[in-house]
């Protein structure tokens, strides 16, 4: 096996474990709130080892330029799923798991205008 | 600033006839050398020795490009950092939680200073961006562990709003 081989190896393996990682969070965490942290979090860094193993496997400057990109765009848009699921799920008002405290947002939107205090 | 940079670049490229991402960079590498020789005539400073040192921090273009440069490398570690946070979380055998949502006062103006700031909290460790209330003056969070929430406050006023207010008002 080639340097190049083992690299790539080793990042899509880095990669997938943390993918499978962030799917235990959504399984053993107990609510909304909690789980998107795990999907939120845990799979950036997972699909950003997938990509760059890719990136490494092709050795080439233009797969590379486009893995980079995909990961911006990544980075970008990941954080921004997180906050509608959350968003969503306070208003239309799933409960947070038994012991959320302190909770800052009880009271705080006005659920008719979906404006936030 | 950047912009002139990226010409500069192009205008490289032009001269050297030569059109390759390394020629790119290399244009990006001098264009930066040129406008930090020339960075007081490019923005109108007076030309006086002083002006070298009490230049402004946000049209000072050597040190934003440092700055982005710092800010992006300390994302990115906080970003294998709260992976490995959640890794632990996630394995260890009997979850012991106390989250919470905790609001933070937010000095921090820009629409996409707020988008920035919120992305890095989400993509570290233990917090989630959850709303920003409709005036822009408060950021909600979730957090995994929120046991200490004047602390967790502290921190994230002084460690990510501080380091985006350095880069955008």
């Amino acid at each position: 096996m080639s340097l190049l081989e083992i690299v790539t190896l080793a990042l899509t393996a880095l990669g997938v474990l943390f993918i499978f990682l962030s799917s235990v969070g959504l399984i053993r965490l107990p609510d909304v709130y909690t789980r998107v942290h795990a999907s939120g979090k845990s799979a950036t860094l997972g699909v950003v080892g997938v990509l760059l193993g890719v990136a490494v496997y092709y050795v080439d400057l233009r797969v590379a330029l486009e893995m980079l990109a995909l990961i911006v765009f990544f980075f970008i848009t990941a954080p921004v799923a997180a906050h509608m699921l959350d968003r969503a799920a306070y208003l239309t008002g799933v409960k947070p798991v038994a012991g959320t405290a302190p909770d800052d947002l009880e009271g705080a939107y006005n659920r008719e205008t979906r404006s936030l205090r | 600033m950047i912009i002139l940079n990226i010409l500069f670049a192009i205008a490289w490229m032009a001269l050297n006839n030569a059109y390759t991402p390394v020629d790119f960079v290399a244009g990006l590498l001098f264009g930066f050398l040129v406008i930090i020789v020339s960075r007081r005539v490019l923005t109108r400073e007076p030309l006086s020795l002083q002006s070298w040192f009490t230049f402004s921090a946000r049209r000072n273009y050597p040190l934003l490009v440092w700055r982005w440069a710092a800010f992006i490398v300390f994302g990115f570690w906080s970003i294998v950092k709260a992976n490995i946070v959640m890794a632990r979380i996630v394995l260890s055998p009997q979850l012991r939680l106390q989250p919470g949502i905790i609001a933070i006062p937010l000095d921090i103006t820009s629409e996409i200073g707020i988008t920035i700031l919120s992305n890095l909290i989400t993509l570290t460790p233990g917090t989630v961006a959850l709303d920003v209330s409709s005036d822009r003056k408060t950021l909600y969070l979730h957090a995994m562990d929120a046991r200490d929430p004047d602390a967790l406050r502290r921190e994230t006023k002084q460690e990510f709003e501080r380091r985006v207010m350095e880069l955008l008002p």
